[in-house]
């Protein structure tokens, strides 16, 4: 070791270093350190390949596990389920009832019928409902004129209002009803 | 030591027997880090064992004792960072203390002014200290230590400069 800068003033300090570093070597040496070595080759080999093996594939195993149990849930779930019931002909019925076009004691004759008479009878029905609500809605539109140029439309009474938007929810429902797109039973 | 290779490597098999000539130059770094042999020992077996089980992804055979040193300066870094080289430097400096006979004056006040060296360098910040070992125990030129650390050389001399000027000032103080 040379100290150029320091020489003088760093002797006892590196005699120090000297003596602990000679001391320290010969325990060193006395040690079979090629043997420890070894002996801890082998027990890293033969303890730590299980740990880097789970370490390096647990982590794509457990993530491959958990998709296949979530699809297989999926799947399971979706083919089990109860399959919705269809809206019958008596719930369209009911539900088109309050409109105007639409005459409930004949829909009722229709649903008691059997077969497919009947079936075709009511389906009739139905579409004559829709297709009668459709034209007064028509019909009402054409009565409320708008006044071109002017940009205001005209003011309707709450009554009105409310008669409006019944008949529409009213369809809306059969509609739906009748697209199986209704949580309603 | 055994004529059989320590570790079978395939091409690297050389290099395997290679490192193990620099056994004591990775064990004196580890001396300096932990100033303990025990310890230091036990510091050089994980670095053999972590360089062994790396050797094949050296690439440069001719900077083999800087790699191994890098690890083992890693290696010790890592375990001062777990604080269990600090605990066991200060049971290191109270064993050097006990150990001490009262026939044995000379030798007490040499194991004293060790302590105080031991404590000197272990108050170093750690860039500097880490030069300070690397060059007072594994007796790295400025250029290994530069390859080792990756730092400019001149760097290094002023890290080293201030680092002994510093232990020396402490030392100082304590004879004084």
């Amino acid at each position: 070791m040379s100290h150029k800068p320091l020489d003088p003033d760093f002797q006892e300090i590196s005699a120090l270093l000297k003596k602990e570093e000679d001391e320290a070597l010969a325990f060193f040496r006395k040690r079979n350190f090629r043997a420890r070595l070894e002996v801890g080759l082998q027990e890293t080999a033969a303890v730590k390949w299980p740990a880097a093996f789970f370490r390096r594939f647990a982590g794509p195993v457990l993530t491959t596990v958990l998709v296949l149990v979530l699809a297989g849930t999926v799947i399971l779930v979706r083919k089990h389920r109860a399959p919705a019931a269809a809206p019958g002909f008596e719930t369209l019925a009911s539900a088109l009832s309050p409109l105007p076009g639409f005459t409930p004691s004949l829909a009722k004759e229709s649903a008691a019928m059997t077969g497919p008479a009947g079936t075709f009878e009511l389906a009739d029905l139905i579409g004559q409902a829709l297709a009668s609500a459709e034209k007064i809605k028509m019909e009402e539109e054409k009565r409320i004129s708008v006044p071109t140029g002017t940009g205001k439309v005209p003011r309707l009474s709450p009554g009105r209002r409310m008669e409006i938007l019944f008949k529409e929810k009213v369809i809306e429902r059969a509609l739906r009803l009748a697209t199986d797109d209704s949580k309603e039973v | 030591m055994t004529a059989e290779p320590i570790m079978n490597t395939g091409e690297g098999a050389a290099s395997g027997e290679e490192i193990m000539t620099y056994q004591e130059d990775v064990f004196r770094v580890c001396l300096g880090f932990s100033r303990n042999p025990v310890e230091a020992e036990d510091l050089c077996q994980d670095v053999y064992l972590k360089a062994l089980r790396k050797i094949g992804t050296l690439q440069d055979r001719g900077a083999l004792k800087a790699w191994l040193l890098r690890i083992a300066r890693n290696t010790c870094l890592d375990q001062q960072k777990r604080g269990r080289l600090f605990r066991l430097f200060k049971r290191s400096v109270a064993r050097d203390d006990a150990r001490v006979g009262p026939a044995q004056e000379g030798e007490a006040s040499a194991r004293e002014r060790l302590a105080e060296l031991k404590e000197a360098v272990r108050r170093l910040p750690a860039k500097q200290r880490e030069v300070f070992v690397l060059r007072e125990y594994g007796h790295l030129s400025y250029a290994e230590l530069a390859g080792t650390l990756g730092l400019k050389q001149g760097t290094v001399m002023s890290r080293l400069s201030r680092a002994r000027k510093s232990v020396f000032g402490q030392m100082n103080r304590g004879k004084s």
